[in-house]
């Protein structure tokens, strides 16, 4: 692939990203439910959405149902429990309890509430079991990315239990003031 | 969902909202979650000297002299930011500071070899 191309396909998925994130739940919007699936477009297509239900039967796992393909994240009793936590001050490390009972699949935490636009220095953006984050020469930024095609490559900021999820970072923190989001998939 | 603070050593460090309140965590009430909310969206900015930290007890930010680590981390966090070089930081914490910035990814290329290339790019 030559320079152009990657720089081509880094900028489609910055632009991913960015829609990713400008589009996580508020307070107010969170799905909560036992099972979960994957919603995509079509068999094999594109990724659209988590979506969530007690019931187990609510839809298809690898099937289509409204013109849209789910597949089922795991099998048997699911569960997606997000936690709130607002730090009084920037911090290194925080640790909340989750209701799973269980060990998850996938956690992440991700800034959805904060009176500050400035995602920049080492403040996190958000940061999923695959965390990684971006140098410019001067300065780190907290990204969801994939160890495949980021640079400034970091190890694992995120660790869980059957109850816990915690977060600890050298040098990426978590600001005060902002909301995070710790969700936990079971 | 149930909204709590955590206070450790007189000091609230957090506020969330959660199914479960965490073993360290009492709960409040939504109201009073908004009120402490809205202190935490006015806290002071640390400075070299002085660190903010939320009573528990008056649930208001009070200054207090910073430690010596929290002065190393203030020189990290201003190196990292770009705000001071690592030159610009006093030698009695320049090592300390040092050995906690980032190392940043190893150049691919040297100058030389990426300018090479950008000029492949350009003439293909």
């Amino acid at each position: 692939m030559s320079n152009k191309s990657r720089l081509e396909t880094n900028n489609t998925n910055l632009q991913s990203i960015l829609s990713t994130v400008q589009g996580l739940p508020n307070v107010d919007s969170v799905k909560r439910g036992t099972y979960v699936w994957k919603k995509l477009s079509a068999k094999g297509g594109t990724f659209l959405d988590f979506v969530v239900s007690d019931n187990a039967n609510a839809y298809p796992d690898g099937g289509t149902q409204s013109g849209y393909w789910y597949e089922k994240v795991v099998e048997g009793k699911a569960g997606v429990d997000v936690v709130f936590f607002t730090p009084t001050e920037d911090t290194l490390s925080a640790t909340v309890t989750h209701t799973l009972g269980k060990m998850p699949s996938n956690v992440a935490v991700c800034r959805v509430k904060g009176n500050s636009s400035d995602y920049s220095a080492n403040h996190v953006l958000c940061a999923a079991d695959t965390a990684v984050s971006a140098y410019n020469g001067g300065i780190y930024y907290g990204a969801a990315y994939s160890y495949s095609s980021a640079s400034g490559i970091t190890t694992n900021e995120l660790s869980f239990t059957e109850n816990l999820i915690s977060y600890a970072s050298s040098y990426y923190r978590l600001e005060a003031g902002v909301t995070y989001a710790f969700i936990a998939i079971g | 969902m149930k909204a709590y603070k955590q206070i450790e050593n007189g000091v609230i460090t957090a506020i969330g909202k959660s199914t479960i309140i965490p073993s360290n965590g009492v709960e409040i009430t939504e109201e009073k979650y908004d009120e402490i909310m809205s202190v935490i969206q006015s806290h002071p900015d640390d400075t070299l000297d002085v660190h903010y930290y939320l009573s528990a007890e008056t649930e208001s930010y009070v200054g207090r002299e910073t430690t010596h680590a929290e002065k190393v981390d203030w020189y990290v966090n201003a190196v990292m930011a770009g705000t001071m070089t690592i030159e610009d930081v006093p030698e009695d914490y320049r090592e300390e500071v040092e050995a906690k910035q980032p190392q940043p990814e190893p150049a691919k290329y040297t100058l030389d070899e990426a300018a090479d290339l950008l000029a492949q790019e350009v003439n293909a």
